[in-house]
Protein backbone atom coordinates (compact mmCIF):
# COMPACT_ATOMS: atom_id res chain seq x y z
CA UNK A 1 0.00 0.00 0.00
CA UNK A 2 2.73 2.29 0.83
CA UNK A 3 5.15 1.80 -2.06
CA UNK A 4 2.81 3.09 -4.71
CA UNK A 5 1.93 6.48 -3.06
CA UNK A 6 5.62 6.60 -1.99
CA UNK A 7 6.30 6.79 -5.90
CA UNK A 8 3.26 8.41 -6.68
CA UNK A 9 4.39 11.05 -3.99
CA UNK A 10 8.10 10.84 -5.44
CA UNK A 11 6.76 11.03 -9.03
CA UNK A 12 4.53 14.06 -8.82
CA UNK A 13 6.88 16.06 -6.74
CA UNK A 14 9.39 15.35 -9.80
CA UNK A 15 7.22 16.20 -12.12
CA UNK A 16 6.24 19.88 -10.25
CA UNK A 17 9.88 20.53 -9.64
CA UNK A 18 10.57 20.44 -13.53
CA UNK A 19 7.96 22.32 -14.24
CA UNK A 20 9.09 25.13 -11.81
CA UNK A 21 12.87 24.53 -12.68
CA UNK A 22 12.24 24.68 -16.95
CA UNK A 23 11.70 28.79 -16.72
CA UNK A 24 14.66 28.98 -14.98
CA UNK A 25 16.49 26.43 -16.63
CA UNK A 26 15.67 27.30 -19.99
CA UNK A 27 16.30 31.54 -19.31
CA UNK A 28 19.82 30.02 -17.45
CA UNK A 29 20.90 28.27 -20.55
CA UNK A 30 19.80 31.08 -23.19
CA UNK A 31 22.01 33.97 -20.64
CA UNK A 32 25.09 31.76 -20.72
CA UNK A 33 24.76 30.94 -24.29
CA UNK A 34 24.02 33.98 -25.83
CA UNK A 35 25.24 37.19 -23.50
CA UNK A 36 23.13 39.41 -25.94
CA UNK A 37 19.38 37.84 -24.33
CA UNK A 38 18.41 41.23 -23.08
CA UNK A 39 20.59 44.51 -24.43
CA UNK A 40 19.68 47.58 -22.45
CA UNK A 41 21.17 50.73 -24.34
CA UNK A 42 20.45 54.69 -24.73
CA UNK A 43 19.88 55.25 -27.76
CA UNK A 44 20.40 58.96 -27.71
CA UNK A 45 20.84 62.00 -25.51
CA UNK A 46 19.36 65.76 -26.25
CA UNK A 47 19.65 68.35 -23.80
CA UNK A 48 16.58 70.14 -23.02
CA UNK A 49 17.24 73.04 -20.77
CA UNK A 50 21.04 72.58 -19.27
CA UNK A 51 19.88 70.42 -15.75
CA UNK A 52 17.91 68.03 -18.00
CA UNK A 53 18.03 65.89 -20.37
CA UNK A 54 15.26 63.68 -22.43
CA UNK A 55 17.05 59.74 -23.40
CA UNK A 56 15.83 57.05 -25.52
CA UNK A 57 16.24 53.94 -23.64
CA UNK A 58 15.64 50.64 -26.06
CA UNK A 59 15.58 47.41 -24.09
CA UNK A 60 15.62 44.47 -26.50
CA UNK A 61 14.54 40.59 -25.12
CA UNK A 62 15.87 37.73 -27.54
CA UNK A 63 15.10 34.69 -24.97
CA UNK A 64 11.94 32.10 -24.52
CA UNK A 65 10.43 32.66 -21.23
CA UNK A 66 8.45 35.91 -20.74
CA UNK A 67 9.98 38.44 -18.41
CA UNK A 68 7.67 39.96 -15.87
CA UNK A 69 8.10 43.70 -13.91
CA UNK A 70 11.13 44.87 -15.32
CA UNK A 71 12.70 47.53 -13.93
CA UNK A 72 15.46 49.70 -14.63
CA UNK A 73 16.97 51.99 -11.77
CA UNK A 74 19.24 54.39 -11.55
CA UNK A 75 20.70 55.50 -8.13
CA UNK A 76 17.64 55.65 -6.09
CA UNK A 77 15.08 56.12 -9.08
CA UNK A 78 13.21 53.73 -11.04
CA UNK A 79 13.34 55.04 -14.72
CA UNK A 80 11.99 52.21 -16.57
CA UNK A 81 8.99 49.78 -15.70
CA UNK A 82 7.84 47.61 -17.94
CA UNK A 83 5.17 45.14 -16.58
CA UNK A 84 5.68 41.96 -19.52
CA UNK A 85 8.66 42.10 -21.28
CA UNK A 86 7.88 38.91 -24.16
CA UNK A 87 10.15 37.17 -27.06
CA UNK A 88 11.75 39.31 -29.94
CA UNK A 89 10.00 42.63 -28.09
CA UNK A 90 12.02 45.77 -28.37
CA UNK A 91 10.90 48.83 -25.50
CA UNK A 92 11.61 51.97 -26.49
CA UNK A 93 10.62 55.02 -24.81
CA UNK A 94 11.87 58.70 -24.20
CA UNK A 95 12.52 59.84 -20.50
CA UNK A 96 13.72 63.20 -19.16
CA UNK A 97 16.28 62.70 -16.41
CA UNK A 98 18.15 65.45 -14.79
CA UNK A 99 22.22 65.87 -15.38
CA UNK A 100 22.97 64.62 -12.33
CA UNK A 101 20.93 60.77 -12.94
CA UNK A 102 22.69 61.34 -16.13
CA UNK A 103 26.34 61.10 -14.18
CA UNK A 104 24.64 58.40 -11.51
CA UNK A 105 24.09 55.85 -14.69
CA UNK A 106 27.30 55.84 -15.88
CA UNK A 107 28.76 54.87 -12.74
CA UNK A 108 25.91 52.08 -12.60
CA UNK A 109 22.65 50.87 -12.74
CA UNK A 110 20.30 47.39 -11.55
CA UNK A 111 18.06 45.74 -13.94
CA UNK A 112 15.76 43.67 -12.24
CA UNK A 113 12.93 41.50 -13.13
CA UNK A 114 11.03 38.22 -12.61
CA UNK A 115 11.52 35.26 -14.69
CA UNK A 116 8.26 33.54 -15.77
CA UNK A 117 6.45 35.07 -12.99
CA UNK A 118 8.40 32.62 -10.54
CA UNK A 119 11.76 33.84 -9.85
CA UNK A 120 13.07 37.33 -8.90
CA UNK A 121 16.10 38.57 -10.63
CA UNK A 122 18.07 41.06 -9.79
CA UNK A 123 21.68 42.36 -11.72
CA UNK A 124 23.42 45.50 -10.45
CA UNK A 125 26.53 47.03 -12.24
CA UNK A 126 28.44 49.24 -10.23
CA UNK A 127 31.70 51.22 -11.36
CA UNK A 128 34.69 50.23 -8.83
CA UNK A 129 35.66 53.54 -7.59
CA UNK A 130 39.55 54.31 -7.92
CA UNK A 131 41.49 55.57 -5.07
CA UNK B 1 22.93 -23.87 20.10
CA UNK B 2 19.89 -22.34 17.96
CA UNK B 3 19.20 -19.57 20.02
CA UNK B 4 22.53 -18.05 20.42
CA UNK B 5 22.99 -18.60 16.24
CA UNK B 6 20.20 -16.42 16.25
CA UNK B 7 21.60 -13.99 18.09
CA UNK B 8 24.71 -14.28 16.22
CA UNK B 9 22.78 -13.62 12.81
CA UNK B 10 21.09 -10.73 14.31
CA UNK B 11 24.28 -9.10 15.25
CA UNK B 12 25.74 -9.95 12.08
CA UNK B 13 22.85 -7.98 10.11
CA UNK B 14 22.66 -4.87 12.33
CA UNK B 15 27.02 -4.20 11.90
CA UNK B 16 25.43 -4.84 7.54
CA UNK B 17 22.98 -2.62 8.07
CA UNK B 18 25.24 -0.11 10.19
CA UNK B 19 27.82 -0.62 6.72
CA UNK B 20 25.27 0.26 4.48
CA UNK B 21 24.19 3.38 6.18
CA UNK B 22 27.88 4.73 6.42
CA UNK B 23 28.06 3.35 2.78
CA UNK B 24 25.01 5.68 1.59
CA UNK B 25 25.96 8.77 3.38
CA UNK B 26 29.52 8.87 1.84
CA UNK B 27 28.09 8.17 -1.34
CA UNK B 28 25.52 10.77 -0.77
CA UNK B 29 28.30 13.25 0.00
CA UNK B 30 30.43 12.34 -2.42
CA UNK B 31 27.23 12.82 -4.90
CA UNK B 32 26.68 16.26 -3.17
CA UNK B 33 30.47 17.48 -3.79
CA UNK B 34 30.32 16.32 -7.43
CA UNK B 35 27.62 18.39 -8.44
CA UNK B 36 27.41 21.50 -6.27
CA UNK B 37 31.67 21.60 -6.15
CA UNK B 38 32.33 20.36 -9.48
CA UNK B 39 29.95 19.58 -12.18
CA UNK B 40 27.84 23.20 -11.55
CA UNK B 41 30.81 25.26 -11.18
CA UNK B 42 32.61 23.59 -14.80
CA UNK B 43 29.16 24.59 -16.59
CA UNK B 44 29.09 28.39 -15.35
CA UNK B 45 31.20 30.64 -17.31
CA UNK B 46 34.97 31.17 -15.37
CA UNK B 47 34.12 34.53 -14.45
CA UNK B 48 30.90 33.12 -12.15
CA UNK B 49 33.01 30.53 -10.79
CA UNK B 50 34.05 32.32 -7.92
CA UNK B 51 30.28 33.35 -6.68
CA UNK B 52 29.49 29.56 -6.65
CA UNK B 53 32.38 28.54 -5.08
CA UNK B 54 32.13 30.25 -2.00
CA UNK B 55 28.71 28.76 -1.73
CA UNK B 56 29.66 25.25 -0.82
CA UNK B 57 31.40 24.66 2.98
CA UNK B 58 32.91 21.12 2.84
CA UNK B 59 33.63 21.07 6.73
CA UNK B 60 29.98 22.38 7.52
CA UNK B 61 28.84 19.58 5.28
CA UNK B 62 30.43 17.01 6.62
CA UNK B 63 29.38 17.82 10.14
CA UNK B 64 25.54 18.09 8.98
CA UNK B 65 26.11 14.83 7.68
CA UNK B 66 28.40 13.02 10.77
CA UNK B 67 24.25 13.83 13.28
CA UNK B 68 22.45 12.76 9.63
CA UNK B 69 24.42 9.08 9.95
CA UNK B 70 24.08 9.33 13.62
CA UNK B 71 20.48 9.17 12.72
CA UNK B 72 20.24 7.27 10.90
CA UNK B 73 22.23 4.16 12.69
CA UNK B 74 19.89 4.87 15.67
CA UNK B 75 17.09 4.82 13.49
CA UNK B 76 18.78 1.80 12.26
CA UNK B 77 19.34 -0.55 14.99
CA UNK B 78 16.50 0.61 17.05
CA UNK B 79 14.26 -0.69 14.47
CA UNK B 80 10.26 -0.78 15.29
CA UNK B 81 10.45 0.69 18.22
CA UNK B 82 8.32 3.90 18.66
CA UNK B 83 11.27 5.97 19.63
CA UNK B 84 12.75 5.45 15.89
CA UNK B 85 9.90 7.52 14.45
CA UNK B 86 10.69 11.09 15.57
CA UNK B 87 14.11 9.80 14.90
CA UNK B 88 13.46 9.13 11.05
CA UNK B 89 11.94 12.20 10.91
CA UNK B 90 14.39 14.24 11.89
CA UNK B 91 17.10 12.51 9.97
CA UNK B 92 14.83 13.54 7.01
CA UNK B 93 14.65 16.97 8.18
CA UNK B 94 18.19 17.29 8.57
CA UNK B 95 19.04 16.06 5.10
CA UNK B 96 16.68 18.69 3.86
CA UNK B 97 18.45 21.23 5.86
CA UNK B 98 22.00 20.35 4.06
CA UNK B 99 20.01 20.67 0.73
CA UNK B 100 18.64 24.47 1.89
CA UNK B 101 21.39 25.52 3.30
CA UNK B 102 23.69 24.96 0.18
CA UNK B 103 21.15 26.70 -2.08
CA UNK B 104 20.91 29.47 0.91
CA UNK B 105 17.32 28.88 1.45
CA UNK B 106 16.92 30.22 -1.97
CA UNK B 107 17.56 33.36 -1.88
CA UNK B 108 21.41 32.86 -4.06
CA UNK B 109 23.46 35.83 -4.31
CA UNK B 110 27.02 36.84 -5.32
CA UNK B 111 29.58 39.63 -7.01
CA UNK B 112 32.35 39.54 -9.32
CA UNK B 113 34.54 42.18 -10.12
CA UNK B 114 35.22 42.82 -13.85
CA UNK B 115 37.59 45.01 -15.59
CA UNK B 116 36.30 48.57 -13.60
CA UNK B 117 32.80 47.29 -12.68
CA UNK B 118 31.54 45.18 -9.61
CA UNK B 119 28.28 43.08 -11.21
CA UNK B 120 26.36 41.40 -8.53
CA UNK B 121 23.68 38.99 -9.25
CA UNK B 122 20.51 37.99 -7.04
CA UNK B 123 18.57 35.30 -7.57
CA UNK B 124 15.63 34.09 -5.50
CA UNK B 125 14.47 30.62 -6.07
CA UNK B 126 12.96 29.67 -3.29
CA UNK B 127 9.55 28.21 -4.97
CA UNK B 128 11.12 25.23 -6.14
CA UNK B 129 12.18 24.51 -2.26
CA UNK B 130 9.04 24.92 -0.77
CA UNK B 131 8.07 21.87 -2.90
CA UNK B 132 10.73 20.39 -1.86
CA UNK B 133 9.94 20.96 2.08
CA UNK B 134 6.22 19.45 1.15
CA UNK B 135 7.87 16.17 -0.19
CA UNK B 136 10.19 15.93 2.61
CA UNK B 137 7.52 16.42 5.35
CA UNK B 138 4.88 14.42 3.42
CA UNK B 139 7.50 11.20 2.60
CA UNK B 140 8.36 11.85 6.41
CA UNK B 141 5.25 11.49 7.65
CA UNK B 142 4.26 8.72 5.27
CA UNK B 143 7.68 6.53 6.61
CA UNK B 144 6.55 7.29 10.02
CA UNK B 145 2.66 6.19 10.04
CA UNK B 146 4.22 3.08 7.99
CA UNK B 147 6.73 2.13 10.57
CA UNK B 148 3.84 2.49 12.96
CA UNK B 149 1.58 0.55 11.01
CA UNK B 150 4.46 -2.66 11.55
CA UNK B 151 5.86 -2.41 7.84
CA UNK B 152 9.25 -2.32 7.23
CA UNK B 153 10.17 0.50 5.33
Amino acid sequence: MYAPLKLGIYLLGAVILLGLLSPLIVFTLETLTNPGVIMFRIKSAKNIDEEHYSVTISLVYNGTVTLYDVQVIIGNKTILTIPKLENGKEYITTINITKQDLKVASNGYILRFNIGGLYDFKYSVKKVEKK
Amino acid sequence: MTGSLGIEEKRRDIIYGVLYKITISLLFLLIFIIVFDILIPALLPPEYRSVFEERINIMHLISYLSVFLSLNIVDYVLGKHPVAIPIRLLSKFLLLLIVLDALSYGKLHGSIVYNDYVISIYFDISKPLYVLIIITLVLGFLDAFKKISGEEV
